[in-house]
């Protein structure tokens, strides 16, 4: 009976995998196949009806795709940079100083997170797009991001701050370290798992972003991410070429969570919420 | 020695630490020098300088928008040329525009329906995954993650093209033929009742790779001892789950609920990457059966045809903005009066 009531449960967790994952698998399937065989045999696999294993169109996609990922990868990397070290700047000037109006600031910062998104996009569009002259750079897409990001990321970094026992800061103060040396020895390298969190959350977000990236970005085709050129560039009339470029789209990302899956499940977890 | 930004001249390692055992005795010897008021204050304020990037980059790119957003949403501010004060007029053409109250309410039949379908699901889940004692769990977990990584648009792309796509070798049009059923074109049915129902089953199990996770690690952080009290005492799976489990998950479920209804009213994703609004009926120039809110202040980005569209756009998005917050203090008093 035990032995039934858990193949069962194995065949229910199989059972949604299999919905779960379907469209991928026919995603790359038909990758691997001529146009009019996808049209017709959708499920079949490839080689199966009257075309042989198709890799062409990959060809052809890597060439269309391959500059989208550069240009996220560049995307993600200054992101990344400007969130890491703007927000952890910011949390060690709130925890290790003490001044006074530090706790408004801190009120002014967080409240930015009760903003939502669709309140500033009109404006904020117009700032970028006309006020500052951003239009079609990389700029345009990166500096928003840094800075929308700011509020949520300086707090889960103070909190984790915070929980670094303050004597070993004062230990090194009266030894003589300067903030810059208590920040780079200390501060920094005590608080990588968070550090690592937001990096993760911002890579995901610069990715999967479409809507501001082709906002500032129309009519520059050589600057679109991966989310904008596949979404505008990739047409439907050349199938294969198009399952071949969803499927290189989806590699990158797919590949480093498949390589360090341990350090990412346990990065998608750590920012959020132990209560 | 009372400068406590001193920068530490010598780079070899063990000298640093000689030094800074020298000066740990010194400062053991000598009653500590109480700084004068004024230098520590200077020095504390030094503090304001770690902060700064972080606030400029705040001001011009939040407070400056979410500033002119207010004061714009009282003038038909056209995006380039300042606009003109007029007073509510942009208020009162929100409250009579059929287009806006349409999109409000799809907004939150979609938001409603999918945060708890997705929740659900992903609890479910986690439950399954909790209770599965299996060598194969790591690898099922690695699976379920999986499709996070791939780009939002290209699962939306290919659940529009291959499985309720319109064409009837499409995965559901299969089902359904197979079933004797007539084929339906999903997104492109021009039957505004469809396309909701293609919304809501779009990304079906609906499981979140992140939500699942974190019910997961909840699960898993609950103590032993409480489960094997519970079994002791006889208590069926079943039972502990809606016993147990669920009400020491609270704190997630809040999390997830808050920050559903919070990015369910703004979403648009799907409006943008297929149905374009449509069906529905043509109010303006744009359709009605699946506008929400987001996609329509995205359109009047564009908009030529009304005068002071952004003007209209920062209305629309501050009652949004207030709708939110309404929501979300209401939210965080009723789960507060619960404790």
């Amino acid at each position: 009976m035990r032995i039934v009531t858990k193949i069962i449960h194995h065949l229910v967790i199989i059972a949604l995998l299999f919905l779960l994952l379907l469209p991928f698998y026919l995603m790359i399937i038909n990758s691997l196949k001529v146009t009019p065989e996808i049209s017709s045999h959708p499920f079949a696999f490839p080689g199966s009806a009257n075309a042989m294993l198709y890799v062409g169109a990959y060809k052809e996609a890597w060439q269309l795709v391959s500059k989208f990922i550069l240009n996220t990868v560049i995307i993600a990397a200054l992101e990344i940079f400007g969130v890491v070290l703007f927000s952890s700047m910011a949390a060690y000037g709130f925890t290790r100083f003490r001044f006074k109006g530090k706790e408004l600031l801190f009120t002014v910062f967080l409240s930015f997170m009760m903003i939502p998104g669709i309140l500033t996009l009109a404006s904020q569009y117009s700032l970028v797009y006309t006020g500052l002259n951003l239009r079609q750079s990389i700029a345009g897409v990166v500096l928003p991001a840094i800075a929308g990001g700011m509020p949520v990321n300086i707090f889960l970094i103070k909190t984790f701050f915070s929980g670094v026992p303050d004597s070993l800061f004062e230990a090194a103060e009266i030894d003589g370290a300067s903030h810059m040396r208590r920040y780079f020895t200390f501060a920094l390298p005590l608080c990588m798992p968070i550090l690592f969190t937001i990096g993760l959350s911002t890579l995901m977000g610069a990715w999967n972003d479409v809507i501001w990236a082709r906002l500032i970005l129309q009519g520059k085709a050589e600057l679109y991410t991966i989310s904008v050129g596949v979404f505008v560039r990739i047409g439907s009339s050349n199938k294969s070429l198009m399952y071949a470029a969803y499927t290189i789209a989806s590699l990158p990302l797919v590949l480093a969570f498949a390589l360090t899956s341990k350090q990412f499940i346990k990065g998608l977890t750590n920012g959020a919420i132990k209560m | 020695m009372d400068d406590k930004n001193m920068q530490m001249a010598p780079t070899d390692l063990l000298d640093d630490i000689e030094i800074l055992l020298e000066q740990a005795d010194a400062n053991s010897a000598k009653p500590v020098r109480q700084p004068t008021k004024k230098r520590m204050v200077w020095r504390e304020y030094m503090g304001v300088l770690w902060i700064l990037p972080a606030f400029a980059m705040l001001c011009v790119f939040c407070l400056w928008p979410t500033l002119t957003a207010f004061l714009n949403a009282f003038t038909d501010w056209d995006g380039t040329n300042p606009g003109n004060f007029i007073f509510l007029d942009n208020f009162i053409d929100l409250f009579q525009d059929k287009l806006f109250w349409r999109s409000l309410l799809n907004v939150v039949i979609l938001t409603v329906v999918c945060m708890l379908l997705g929740n659900a699901a992903s609890v479910i889940l986690a439950e399954l995954m909790y209770n599965l004692h299996s060598k194969l769990a790591p690898v099922y977990r690695f699976l379920f993650v999986l499709p996070a990584m791939i780009p939002s648009i290209v699962t939306m792309l290919l659940w529009e093209r291959l499985i309720l796509g319109s064409s009837s070798t499409s995965v559901m049009n299969q089902l359904l033929m197979a079933f004797g059923a007539k084929p339906s074109g999903w997104f492109t049915s021009g039957n505004t009742v469809t396309v909701f129902l293609s919304i809501i089953l779009y990304n079906f199990p609906w499981m979140g790779g992140t939500s699942f996770l974190i019910y997961l690690a909840g699960l898993n952080g609950i103590d032993e001892s409480v489960i094997e009290a519970s079994r002791l005492d006889g208590v069926g799976t079943w039972r502990r789950v809606f016993v147990i489990d669920l009400p020491l998950l609270k704190g997630q479920l809040k999390y997830f609920l808050v920050m559903g209804i919070i990015g369910g009213l703004q979403n648009y994703t799907m409006q943008y990457a297929i149905t374009k609004g449509a069906p529905g009926e043509l109010i303006g120039d744009l359709y009605s059966g699946t506008m929400v809110p987001g996609y329509y202040i995205y359109n009047l980005l564009y908009d030529s045809s009304r005068p002071g569209p952004y003007g209209y756009a920062c209305a629309m998005g501050v009652v949004m903005f207030v709708i939110i917050m309404i929501i979300t203090v209401i939210n965080n008093k009723l789960l507060k009066s619960e404790e």
